[in-house]
């Protein structure tokens, strides 16, 4: 059986809501999110547990 | 990215929901229009005396078998409720963006915030229990039960559609009562939609109501003397002068939430990089139509190094701010609600041009809309300087993609020129230093106060708060503070001899 090797809060930027990215040592990964039944198969993270969400609120800004 | 498929296909004919029925309204129709390319999505009906008189009959019918439900059972209402919203979270953020205009992270955002009322009162059962004494003499016990009242009034205004009439509702009607729900005429469609999972939701008839119109479905609840009390959030004109008397006159319990002009005060120690994001968001998101927006900056200190690099990181970020149709997730900033609420907007530019503010950034011209849109509704940021704090761009509410740029010396004075303002609504500062947080937190006499954070919006199980010309009432929306608003102490005092 695969072991846990890393677990990552993760804030969906979809459904805004909390949610959890288990990865296992078989190099698989599960997420544990309160709205998986409604979301399904569109989650982002299923296909990608390292998937970083494109749009930005506001334009980032660097200091001089 | 692509832009995402419109929920609302054609034009929707908006009704009333009153006592479990969809009813025609016998009232003139107006349209609906989308404020992204000015298309008509929906009529909807100003409905007439009568039809709020008949939606406060069905409540007023509901409401003795509703209070009779035991908590648990109507929490399992809200439950199912909640679970329909979730279903549906993604068309219900679309409509929000259709209707509206703002953005697609925005109108998910605000679903979820709404979301969040509703599973809040879901723990009623607990959330209004009374207290009790024993022995306050004798053999005596004393007891104080929360009790429901009948009938509320819920009216909402055009800038959160979904989410607002939620501060409200679920826990009227989880504390027994029955509401009717008037939504702004001009984003009809989000309550037509909650009322449709309301009614698959399993709540019995009558129960919850939606009565779409204007002036004369208000003035029906405010003159009714069926109606126990009234929640509104509008503009303060319309909350000081109609809502909060007339509540009163009636004797209607209210809580009228008014519009704000509120303040981020920026430290010389702050972190750039963390406080001109948070400022974008504060000042130009959902096109600066929130009552918890910032409408001006207070940089402190005389530190002219830093209020150079302040102002050109503001202006340089505001400019990249991505402009066009919420639908597209790129966008970052929508148009506002309609062509009347932009001209309002832009007579005050022209009027704090006009009073010595020097224009920096100008929205009026100085944007590019992403796509091919009319600009009937789109406006880019503006950002003006030399602000004082007598001027109208301070002292009344813009509602719109503004920021205005006043200069202190000390917090202090920073302090001073939040607290002379006549709305006391949501003011931040935004600094490194504790003791100055403390300070500003303490002094500053604004019903929601953000440290660090540019919009101050209370989760719900907080109270929405707001002061002086922000608010009239005294117990507020959402959490703790509903369940009160919408519950009489009712006190027990008991002996068997």
């Amino acid at each position: 059986m695969a072991s846990m090797v890393e677990r990552r809060r993760i804030s969906c930027p979809v459904h805004h809501v909390n949610a959890y990215i288990v990865k296992y040592d078989d190099k698989s990964h599960a997420i544990k999110c309160p709205n998986k039944q409604t979301c399904g198969d569109t989650c982002p993270y299923l296909k990608d547990p390292d998937y970083k969400p494109p749009y930005r609120r506001a334009p980032e800004y660097t200091p001089q | 990215m692509a832009i995402l498929e419109e929920p609302v296909k054609g034009i929707v004919e908006v009704k009333n929901y009153i006592d479990g029925e969809w009813v025609d309204s016998q009232g003139e129709i107006q349209d609906v229009v989308n404020p992204i390319n000015g298309k008509v999505i929906a009529r909807v009906p100003i409905s007439t005396k009568e039809e709020i008189d008949a939606a406060v009959e069905a409540a007023k019918a509901a409401f003795p078998d509703w209070r009779r439900t035991p908590p648990v059972a109507r929490a399992r209402c809200l439950f199912r409720l909640k679970e329909l919203l979730e279903t549906n979270f993604e068309e219900l953020s679309r409509v929000q963006t259709q209707e509206h205009g703002k953005t697609i992270d925005e109108s998910r955002g605000e679903t979820r915030r709404g979301i969040e009322n509703v599973e809040v009162a879901c723990g009623i059962p607990t959330l209004m229990q009374g207290y009790n004494s024993e022995d306050i003499a004798s053999g005596i016990d004393e007891y104080l039960i929360p009790t429901p009242l009948g009938v509320f009034g819920i009216i909402g205004p055009f800038n959160f559609p979904f989410m607002i009439p939620l501060w409200s509702a679920p826990y009227a009607v989880a504390t027994g009562n029955c509401v009717i729900i008037k939504p702004s005429s001009e984003v009809p469609l989000s309550q037509m939609k909650i009322a449709e999972l309301v009614d698959e939701a399993g709540f019995p008839p009558g129960v919850w109501n939606v009565v779409n119109g204007g002036r004369t479905v208000v003035n029906g609840m405010l003159d009714h003397p069926d109606i126990e009390g009234i929640t509104f959030v509008g503009s303060t004109p319309t909350a000081k002068n109609v809502i909060y008397p007339r509540c009163g006159a009636t004797g209607k319990r209210v809580i009228a939430q008014g519009g704000a002009s509120n303040f981020m005060v920026i430290m010389p120690d702050c972190s750039l990089r963390a406080t001109i994001p948070a400022l974008m968001t504060s000042f130009f998101g959902n096109a600066g139509q929130r009552c918890l927006a910032g409408q001006n900056t207070v940089v402190v200190g005389d530190d002219d190094r830093f209020y150079s690099e302040f102002v050109k990181g503001v202006v340089d970020t505001a400019k990249r701010i991505v402009i066009g149709n919420g639908l597209d997730e790129e966008v970052q900033m929508g148009p506002v609600r309609d062509a009347d609420k932009k001209k309002k907007i832009l007579s005050y530019i022209s009027d704090g041009i006009k009073a010595g503010a020097k224009l920096i950034l100008d929205g009026r011209s100085d944007f590019k809309i992403k796509g091919d849109y009319p600009d009937t509704c789109f406006l880019g940021p503006t950002i003006m300087e030399k602000v004082e704090p007598r001027m109208k761009i301070v002292t009344e509410e813009i509602f719109g993609p503004t920021m205005g740029i006043i200069r202190v010396k000390t917090l202090d004075e920073a302090i001073e020129i939040c607290n002379a303002n006549p709305f006391h609504n949501a003011d931040a500062v935004f600094t490194s230093n504790g003791r100055t947080a403390r300070e500003f937190k303490y002094r500053v006499n604004s019903g929601n106060v953000g440290i660090n954070v540019g919009i101050v919006a209370p989760m719900a199980f907080f109270p929405f708060s707001g002061i002086r010309d922000s608010f009239f009432g005294i117990l507020h929306t959402q959490g703790k503070e509903a369940v009160r608003f919408f519950t009489e102490s009712k006190v027990v005092i008991e002996r068997w001899p």
